[in-house]
């Protein structure tokens, strides 16, 4: 190109010659560039062309002859050919490169003229772009210069009036940079004297340069200029929301005491990126979770723009985002479902479609969209490769764009270009105001000079550095005293090496045989000194408006829609799960049914009347319904954990994720009782009772749903979890009431004729009872005979048992009375007394019962019922009473007895055999050998002083004795609450549901998981007993030691004695005596044995006086001056010892 | 998309419906049945005449005794099946099983057959309690008297006693019916048993025994024919 234009009015002149020399050398080194000078010069026509073929080979193009007609189509033609093989940003640089050859001498002519600007538009550069960089080149002086596009980096006092300005003081003259905004290219051009260094290399005036991503601007005087400064200010127009993000003496630690960060402090503002880089264990993650919110410092604080992020977090609802390292997908969707959803939940107001267009766009900005409906998978099945897991972990964070984004080692695992990519997407979006911490590790070159500071943390938490990422290059570089410190990045290559930095922090101390010691060279401390005292970072004050939210939770009940959607896509995206949950339960209710279709031996056929497994396949059905339950629920909220984790920065609503959750397990749960039922009533020929075992399963399965979601949210594993089934089962299999009965459980939780409240917290109880009260009450059969059936069974009981029990008590008192009369010496009058009494208090708690339910026939000497008022009067107007009841309940019994069989008899001649084909078809009679208790020896218990009914509990209705309380006996066919009776297969199910609306709250307050936190806090070393166990462990230990002592030493048994004597509490001064002899004599007689003696002796005297008061010991001392004073002073010296 | 929820959701409501109705299809043959006002007004009869008759006529026991005298081995095809009796609906054809079962129970207890007694036993104790009689019969007792040989004299006696406090219950209560009804059907079975067993071995023991029944059927047939209703009606036809 460069010879075309040369070739052109008049050819090539000095100058220009000396600046494509001077291009090439520099771009090419001097070896490289020599063949291309020479055959550039053959091509301007400065060195005869001999060599044809190597003329061809350039393509030189013989320009003589044409006309410019002809000449401007061949150009032209070049130019389309250069066009397809380079890309947009190249065609710029070139197109400038042009322009600077042209001015070099000035001289531009209309040909030249016409050529470039015939390139210009082949390259299919913009003509704004064209006509800025005509200016940029060509004008020399400040007003030409003064546009938009263009940067001045002044010292002058006057600002430019279009063109953006960087001051810099001292600056002679200005330095112009020009912004190609198509491709963020950015031009740099000096045309003074001074000495000004891009990259640490001299620039030269009148060249134009290339202003590179991670490039400084050195000047003598004055700051140095980075890229990211002009580019900010480039930016600075446009209207970005303000941010401030300070952090002051930060500090935090770990719940065992040890500091993962301290003395953070830096501020950062809006369009930053900022990167954060250690070794490992410096502190990294932590300073991110610190940063991020969500773990809490020690000390300090983060404000962003002024609000305290800790303590006032609501108020910056929305505004950061965090990436973790872990990617926390959900497995089971594609990855376009994953992004969608994550999406979904972040703009409200969006539609669908736009919606969709967003994914889609951040899919194929991460390079994702050809993999958009491939399942994630888990680590164990990878669908999609490790590296678009990351992609897609990073995209999710990425689609709602967050002012703040805190992003972990973004980069680890991913190709180079990968790599590049993201990162290059993180700084698209700081061009858009957005503030991006990153933890990263070893970054290539180009990716360490995209960031605009750089944040380096040593061991522990120290901040070493924070500052320009390639000045920071320099920086150590200096104080490890390396020779070409200033020299942050590769003059010629631009290439930078971060590890130089870890090198010299890490340094380690050689010894005196040149091996490297364990320990290095500087400290963490130490270099973090170092930096506070050469280093002053900026400040940047607090804004004061509230931080830009981009996020727009949806309402509640959108909410609800969405984790509805995405459940249910997720759980029937795995087919297996599916397939298994929808068969089980039928399977089951096959298998079970199956197996306990019995048949008698001598009958045909069926019949369900015989079959005696009924009532345990009722009792199965139950236990069934369970575990299934159980089953399905106990992982769900486990398995969303890391999800949960993610949205925590969206501040969604936990109780429409509880509630799409619920409703998605009731839906299954549903579908299974469903499916049991109709397989097992089907097999069994349980006929009519279908709805009612659904209702009733599919409570229990719900109840049990909530039990699971409850233990789901708890705990930290799932072992932990499927560990704790068995602890809910079997207390609801024990006290369901049907393997062991209420009436023969252990006294102590057993209550006397009514279910015991252990049993009445099992929802297994309630269920069971439920479904055997309808199978017999309720079934084709029964129905028909149930109400007359009950009057006979409550005449029966009360005539035969009842009326007989009070008749037995009143016999037994007029026996005891006689007794009394007939003053026989064999018998204890007052124990007859209290006999006659304790049969008296039967009937006065009894009768006054009974007149309330038979008013018609009265006792009228009821208050007479006592041990000094029984006259013979009292007992036959008793005894005449039971006789009437007697006959009363006589008739009544008659009457239902009668009806019944009229009844019976009435459809045998309608239809003969009606009655037996229809017990047969809905009768059970093994239930109703249960219900009816038939196998219970005694029909009637005595109680205190109340008669408690044993027989017949289905037909005995529910004691009403209190308005609230609805406990009763087992299989009570009705309950009362409230002053009301209600059928105890509705109540019972009302029952069960809310035990489940009460397993919801405890889910949605968490307090299963508080609990255990609680106990987990609890310090067992201050618990009392405990205490004196963990004191005397310790004193063993003292003594142990101190016995190890006086075994080394040979001197100082004494000073051990004296010791002892202060350190050790008294109950150990009896043991003193068994260590110290056996081993005194065996240590001290070899080595002095003149010496000691007498001073054991003294020290005996001695030790007892330690007792006494003050005076005595004196006086002692008094006596024996010499050794006193040796002594002292050895047992002072042993005393602080 | 859309169209298979619509599809899945029709099929899931016409199942549902099939569910509810799954008990529906059989329930065609239910008969309504209105109460009437059908006081069965109870019969008094002289209390000393159906003591006499208990205690007068052979009780089973003493003819299973007779029988195994006569060295007649024992048969179970004279037996009712107790299992038979399940099917017994009605408190009239209860009662009569229950008077067929104790007779049958004196038989096998004569011979010693003591794992059938308990089948018999089972029953004896379903159909009383179903008759709200269970209360006079110690089952238990019964139970250990009956599978033990020495005993025979005492389950006698009990049996009577059982017997008569039975029927004094039944009496006081206006069951009189029922109490008939056991009667005889113990005396029937009785008869049953003795003439199928002189059909096998004749023996002028027999002879006098089986006349003596005529007698005890002409005090029995009056009090029956006190009670009404078509079941009544046609035992007494039959006899």
């Amino acid at each position: 190109m460069w010879s075309i234009i040369a070739n052109q009015d008049g050819g090539i002149d000095d100058k220009e010659l000396q600046y494509v020399e001077g291009f090439l050398t520099q771009q090419l080194g001097a070896e490289g560039a020599r063949e291309h000078i020479i055959g550039f010069k053959k091509d301007v026509g400065l060195i005869e062309d001999d060599d044809e073929a190597a003329a061809k080979k350039r393509k030189k193009i013989d320009f003589s002859g044409l006309t410019p007609v002809q000449m401007s189509v061949k150009i032209l033609g070049i130019s389309r050919r250069i066009t397809k093989t380079i890309n947009l940003k190249q065609r710029i640089i070139v197109y400038i490169r042009l322009f600077e050859l042209v001015n070099t001498s000035k001289r531009f002519t209309e040909q030249r003229m016409a050529i470039i600007d015939a390139v210009g538009e082949v390259f299919n550069i913009s003509k704004e772009e064209l006509k800025d960089s005509k200016s940029f080149v060509v004008n020399e002086n400040t007003e030409g210069l003064d546009i938009p596009s263009i940067l001045f980096i002044s010292g002058k006092e006057e600002k430019p009036v279009n063109a953006k300005c960087i001051p810099s003081e001292g600056l002679a003259s200005d330095i112009y940079i020009l912004r190609v905004a198509s491709e963020e290219l950015y031009f740099l051009r000096y045309t003074g004297t001074d000495d000004v260094y891009l990259n640490g290399q001299a620039i030269n005036s009148g060249r134009i340069y290339l202003f590179a991503p991670g490039s400084t601007l050195k000047m003598s005087k004055g700051k140095p200029v980075y890229y990211s400064d002009v580019v900010a200010t480039f930016q600075a127009d446009k209207t970005f929301a303000n941010l401030s993000f300070n952090v002051e003496n930060l500090e935090f630690k770990f719940p065992n005491g040890a500091i993962g960060l301290r003395n953070i402090n830096f501020s950062e503002c809006q369009g930053r990126l900022v990167g954060i880089m250690g070794a490992s264990g410096a502190g990294k993650t932590t300073l991110l979770n610190v940063l991020s919110g969500i773990t809490t410092p020690s000390q300090g604080s983060v404000k962003i723009n002024g609000i305290n992020l800790h303590t006032e977090k609501d108020k910056l609802e929305g505004v950061i985002g965090l990436i973790p390292q872990d990617d926390l997908l959900i497995e089971e969707l594609t990855v376009y479902e994953n992004l969608y959803f994550s999406a979904k939940f972040c703009f409200k107001t969006e539609t669908d479609e736009q919606i969709r267009a967003r994914v889609d766009n951040v899919l194929k900005s991460l390079g994702l969209y050809e993999r958009k409906d491939l399942k994630v998978g888990n680590s164990l099945n990878k669908l999609i490769s490790g590296g678009q897991r990351k992609r897609l972990n990073i995209a999710l964070e990425l689609i709602r764009e967050p002012s703040i984004l805190f992003v972990d080692e973004p980069t680890s695992g991913l190709s180079s270009r990968d790599s590049v990519n993201v990162m290059d997407l993180l700084s698209e979006l700081t061009l858009k105001g957005k503030l991006i911490f990153v933890v990263i590790h070893q970054p290539s070159s180009e990716i360490y000079k995209m960031f605009d500071k750089m944040i380096i943390l040593d061991t522990g938490g120290y901040l070493v550095y924070y500052g320009h990422p390639v000045d920071a290059i320099s920086y150590f570089k200096r104080h490890d005293g390396q020779i070409n410190a200033d020299e942050g990045e590769c003059p010629k290559c631009g290439n930078v090496n971060p590890e130089i930095i870890f090198d010299v922090i890490e340094a380690r101390v050689v010894d005196e045989y040149g091996k490297f010691q364990d320990n290095r060279k500087v400290n963490p401390e130490e270099w973090e000194d170092r930096f506070h005292k050469g280093v002053k970072p900026e400040i940047i004050p607090d804004v004061d408006t509230e931080p830009p939210r981009n996020l727009n939770v949806p309402g509640w009940l959108s909410q609800l829609r969405i984790y509805l959607h995405r459940d249910f896509k997720s759980k029937v995206s795995n087919l297996q799960y599916v397939f298994l949950n929808l068969t089980e339960a039928p399977l089951l209710g096959l298998i079970l049914s199956f197996l306990i279709r019995y048949t008698s031996p001598n009958r045909a056929s069926y019949i369900f009347f015989e079959n005696e497994n009924i009532v345990p396949y009722i009792f199965m059905s139950i236990i069934v319904a369970l575990f299934l339950g159980l089953t399905v629920s106990a992982e769900e909220i486990f398995r969303d954990r890391k999800i949960l984790k993610r949205e925590e920065f969206l501040n969604l609503s936990r109780s429409s994720y509880l509630v799409a959750k619920v409703i998605i397990l009731t839906c299954i749960s549903a579908i299974q009782a469903f499916l049991y039922v109709i397989v097992g009533n089907s097999i069994l020929q349980i006929v009519g009772m279908n709805l009612s075992y659904w209702l009733v399963l599919f409570a229990m399965f719900v109840f049990a749903n909530m039990m699971g979601l409850n233990i789901s949210s708890a705990f930290n594993s799932a072992v932990t979890i499927y560990i704790l089934i068995p602890l809910l089962m079997i207390p609801q299999m024990a006290l369901g009431g049907s393997m062991f009965s209420f009436d023969k459980l252990n006294q102590i939780i057993g209550s006397v004729g009514r279910v015991p409240i252990v049993a009445e917290i099992m929802a297994s109880r309630w269920s069971y009872e439920a479904l055997m009260v309808k199978q017999f009450k309720d079934n084709g059969f029964e129905i028909d005979y149930y109400e007359k059936e009950k009057q006979k069974s409550y005449a029966s009981f009360k005539q035969v048992s009842y009326v007989s029990a009070l008749s037995d008590a009143l016999t037994y008192a007029v026996d005891c009375r006689d007794s009394i009369e007939e003053e026989d010496p064999e018998y204890d009058i007052e124990r007859l007394k209290q006999e006659i009494d304790y049969g008296l208090a039967l009937l006065r708690e009894e009768v006054p019962n009974e007149m309330r339910r038979v008013p018609e026939i009265t006792l009228d000497c009821l208050d007479k019922l006592y041990v000094e008022s029984f006259t013979e009067d009292v007992s036959d107007e008793v005894e005449e009473y039971l006789s009437e009841l007697d006959h009363y309940y006589g008739k009544l019994f008659n009457l239902a007895e009668n009806e019944i069989e009229s009844r019976k008899r009435y459809y045998e001649e309608q239809k003969p055999g009606y009655y037996l084909t229809r017990r047969n078809k809905y009768f059970n009679e093994k239930l109703q050998d249960i219900v009816k208790n038939v196998f219970e020896k005694n029909k009637i218990i005595r109680y205190e002083n109340r008669l408690i009914q044993q027989q017949d509990p289905i037909f005995l209705d529910a004691d009403n004795s209190t308005w609230f309380g609805f406990r009763s006996h087992f299989y009570a066919p009705n309950k009362w609450f409230m002053g009301r009776y209600y059928d105890t297969f509705y109540f019972n199910i009302v029952v069960i549901w809310l035990m489940s609306l009460l397993c919801y709250v405890t889910l949605y307050f968490d307090v299963l998981k508080r609990v255990i936190e609680w106990a987990g806090k609890i310090n067992f070393s201050k618990l009392p007993f405990l205490k004196k166990i963990i004191e005397r462990q310790k004193n063993k230990e003292i003594q142990k030691l101190l016995a190890a002592e006086k075994a080394s030493k040979a001197v100082d048994s004494k000073s051990d004695k004296a010791d002892k004597a202060e350190r050790l509490e008294r109950p150990e001064r009896p043991e003193r005596p068994k260590l110290e002899r056996p081993e005194r004599p065996k240590l001290e007689r070899p080595d002095r044995p003149k010496l000691e003696r007498p001073d054991r002796g003294e020290r005996r005297e001695r030790l007892p006086k330690i007792e006494r008061p003050d005076r005595e010991k004196k006086e002692e001392k008094n006596d024996n001056p010499q050794n006193t004073d040796s002594e002292d002073s050895t047992e002072n010296v042993d005393k602080k010892e | 998309m859309h169209k298979k929820w619509y599809i899945s959701l029709m099929l899931a409501a016409t199942a549902l419906m099939q569910f509810n109705c799954a008990g529906c299809g059989g329930d065609d043959g239910h008969i309504e049945y209105h109460e009437e006002d059908n006081l069965v007004s109870d019969v008094n009869f002289d209390s000393q005449a159906m003591n006499e008759i208990i205690s007068s006529f052979s009780s089973p026991v003493e003819m299973a005794a007779m029988i195994q005298s006569s060295e007649v081995p024992f048969s179970p095809k004279y037996l009712v099946n107790p299992d038979v009796v399940k099917d017994y609906t009605s408190s009239f054809k209860k009662a009569l099983g229950l008077g067929f079962l104790s007779a049958d129970l004196g038989y096998l207890n004569v011979y010693s057959k003591t794992s059938l007694v308990i089948d018999y036993l089972v029953q004896i104790r379903s159909l009383s309690e179903d008759l709200k009689v269970g209360q006079f019969f110690d089952f238990q007792l019964l139970k250990r008297l009956a599978t033990s040989d020495d005993n025979i004299d005492s389950l006698l006696i009990m049996s009577v006693q059982s017997y008569q406090k039975m029927d004094e219950h039944l009496r006081n209560n206006q069951r009189s019916n029922l109490s008939a009804l056991l009667v005889t059907g113990v005396w029937l079975e009785s008869l049953y048993l003795i003439t199928q067993v002189a059909k096998d071995q004749y023996s002028d023991d027999f002879k006098d025994r089986i006349g003596e029944q005529k007698t005890i059927l002409n005090q029995l047939l009056p009090i029956l024919k006190l009670f009404h209703g078509k079941d009544f009606e046609s035992l007494v036809q039959s006899l």
